[in-house]
């Protein structure tokens, strides 16, 4: 990111009181803003909406998957694969579905393993299930959270929040 | 240097791709063992035009060096390894990167990425906890138990964050540091989960006169400083391979000077504004390739010693960042401590500056003892469990956690959980039985994700790492002091996405914050 420097208030700044409000915002003049550090994938689906009928759960973020183009409501029961794109919820946060699950065994299970997934055992308890494009994640995310050898499992939902630095 | 050049040593760049081809790099590229993960095969090369980060990174470590090209890298015998994880994301090939089939017998781990953190983070999410599990054992068995050095960069975020906000309608897709001028890190290292896990060795960055490079994040996770230079306008930057040709990399034709192809880089093969603290640990990643080339039986932890050991203290001019509120007096950044153990440790530097040199010396040393295993005492609870408000006064409120097992401190977890409208205000300050002191939550950093006008914030099993106890005992009373360090209003920037303005944002604070559970765990032989 770019540096700061040289900032210089505009006017109406200077001659604004500050009152007791929760949260304040005024435009101000830089020489510098910082590079967009968000890219413009949400003018990529600016026409699609989110389908308020799934909540997907993924590393303490709620995410919802986005409907077709154009679309405000679906018929069908809803379906979640590999790949599909979902939105955070209340951010402009993107992501797509990895087709990853991870299970978290209940204490003394050391493996699971269901038909279509390939299985990563992931340090001590842990077990990551990566599944084909035609697997139906929903389904199969419903299966695992009753099965009792799992204590947790959770859909991945990849949002690419890693940067160089 | 006791002629070491890091060769036999394998270190793995997890990064945007590596230029395998590379004039200055092919001849420590290791054949077969890169991946492209979006293409499934050994050739990571990057598509980009703008640079590839990873292969500059690589040249930092290991570019070939007594060849009459371009520069060399710090361990220029090394081997190298790159594997494009920043394309794919994916837990999976995180999995496979870090030590798993991939890199499984690699000995450093280059990590120049990290998160943008604008609001406190858990350290328990069930993805954390597997990573957590996955490098335990990794720490554990790789290498016949010896471990991998994974060598983290600290971030870049001192004066400004990336984020996705919303705040009084408006888009905001970064934020910035208001107090910088008084030098006020927007960003704590530690904040990142990964960089407050005793498995990784977090790196901030110099510039070329030894003091802090003024994009660094700071922390008490930060375990030395290396060169990362400056932004090479008025401050020189780092000297590194680059995508090869004109047409592409950060050297290229519509450039100026070097990286325009200037007779000293007619090739456009290097380029001379690498900066980063992505350019300060592949610096200490070569210098850890030294340490482990001059003495192959070191496990990671004794790579980690030697660097802390030997590590120069730098800015020794510092003065403590101070401020008041309502007519009491807090630290921003405290500057140099010396702990009851004699290790100098400084939130921006860590134990100091890397010491090749130094560190080669200790390493042969036949009389270096190793660390012996990893001891932790697990999360002990605060002998006082109950919530409380959080005062607005220096004396904040202090927890005591009782630490019966004796180990010689390597690294101090602090696990806590508290609400508050306005998250910048808290600092979280550990006191050791010994008397040292380790500001672990500076305040008046960028974690203002609560001010969003849907989302919230606070602090929910937040762990924070600090490096500042090495060496002392574990043994005894430890406190934990909370303390709520602003009463009047807060302002930080924030740059609108939508309108390209940039916005100041002033917030009050109407209320007072509680603290819930405190812990503390411990990690030392």
């Amino acid at each position: 990111m770019q540096l700061l420097k040289n900032f210089t208030l505009l006017s109406l700044l200077a001659v604004a009181a500050f009152s007791q409000a929760d949260v304040q915002v005024r435009v101000i003049a830089m020489s510098k803003t910082p590079q967009k550090v968000t890219n413009d994938i949400a003018d990529r689906y600016h026409d699609q909406l989110p389908d308020s009928r799934v909540t997907l759960t993924s590393q303490g973020k709620r995410f919802q998957p986005l409907l077709p183009s154009g679309q405000s409501a679906v018929s069908e029961e809803p379906k979640l694969y590999r790949g599909q794109t979902v939105k955070q919820e209340n951010a402009a946060v993107y992501g797509s579905v990895s087709g990853s699950i991870l299970v978290e065994l209940q204490a003394g299970e050391t493996s699971i393993q269901l038909t279509g997934a390939e299985t990563t055992a992931i340090g001590n308890g842990f077990v990551l299930l990566t599944f084909e494009e035609d697997a139906e994640l929903l389904s199969v995310l419903k299966t695992l959270q009753s099965d009792e050898r799992v204590k947790q499992a959770e859909l991945e939902i990849n949002t690419r929040r890693y940067k160089a630095h | 240097m006791q002629d070491q050049t890091g060769s036999g040593v394998k270190v793995a760049v997890i990064d945007s791709g590596l230029e395998i081809a590379h004039e200055d790099l092919k001849a420590n590229v290791l054949s077969g063992r890169s991946y492209d993960f979006i293409n499934s095969d050994n050739d990571p090369t990057s598509w980009s035009r703008d640079g590839d980060h990873g292969t500059s990174v690589a040249g930092l470590i290991a570019a070939t060096g007594f060849n009459d090209l371009g520069g060399r890298g710090v361990a220029p015998d090394a081997s190298l390894m790159g594997l494009n994880w920043l394309q794919s994301q994916s837990f999976l090939h995180w999995q496979q990167s870090l030590g798993g089939t991939r890199t499984d017998d690699a000995r450093v781990i280059n990590l120049s990425y990290g998160l943008d953190v604008s609001g406190p983070m858990t350290f328990f999410d069930s993805w954390n906890n597997a990573a957590e599990s996955h490098l335990a054992q990794v720490q554990a068995s790789n290498n016949s138990g010896k471990g991998i050095v994974l060598m983290k960069s600290a971030g870049n975020s001192f004066e400004e964050v990336g984020t996705s906000m919303t705040i009084n309608g408006r888009n905001i897709y970064a934020i910035g540091n208001y107090h910088y001028v008084h030098r006020w890190s927007g960003h704590i290292a530690g904040t990142e989960p990964e960089s407050s896990s005793i498995y990784y060795t977090v790196i901030s960055a110099l510039n070329a006169y030894g003091s802090r490079s003024s994009y660094s994040s700071t922390g008490a996770s930060v375990w030395v400083s290396a060169p990362g230079g400056e932004y090479g306008t008025s401050s020189p930057a780092m000297i590194t391979t680059d995508q090869s040709g004109c047409s592409s990399g950060y050297a290229k034709s519509s450039e100026s000077g070097f990286d325009g192809g200037s007779e000293e880089n007619e090739s456009c093969n290097y380029t001379s504004s690498f900066n980063g603290t992505s350019s300060a640990a592949p610096v200490a990643s070569g210098v850890a390739a030294l340490i482990i080339a001059a003495n192959p039986d070191l496990h990671w932890r004794d790579v980690r010693h030697i660097l802390a050991a030997t590590a120069v203290k730098i800015d020794k001019s510092f003065l403590p960042v101070s401020f008041s509120d309502n007519g009491q007096s807090f630290y921003a950044e405290p500057g140099w401590i010396t702990n009851n153990a004699g290790y100098h440790f400084h939130n921006w530097y860590g134990f100091g500056m890397v010491d090749a040199t130094a560190a080669v010396t200790m390493a042969t040393d036949a009389g270096y003892e190793s660390l012996g295993p990893l001891q932790s005492t697990g999360f002990v609870s605060a002998t006082t469990v109950s919530p409380v408000t959080i005062p607005e006064s220096a004396d904040g409120v202090t927890r005591t956690v009782a630490i019966s097992d004796n180990y010689s401190v390597e690294g101090v977890q602090v696990r806590f959980s508290a609400s508050h409208s306005r998250d910048a205000d808290i600092s979280v300050e550990i006191t050791s039985p010994a008397g040292t002191r380790s500001l672990v939550l500076p305040p008046r950093s960028l974690l203002v994700l609560d001010q969003d006008d849907y989302q919230d914030a606070d602090f929910a099993d937040t762990v924070l790492l600090s490096n500042a106890f090495y060496g002392e005992s574990s043994q005894g009373n430890w406190t934990i002091t909370v303390r709520d360090t602003n009463s009047g209003d807060f302002n930080f920037f924030g740059y609108d996405a939508n309108t390209d303005q940039t916005v100041l944002i002033t917030t009050s604070n109407p209320a007072s914050g509680t603290l819930g559970s405190v812990s503390l765990r411990i990690y030392g032989h």
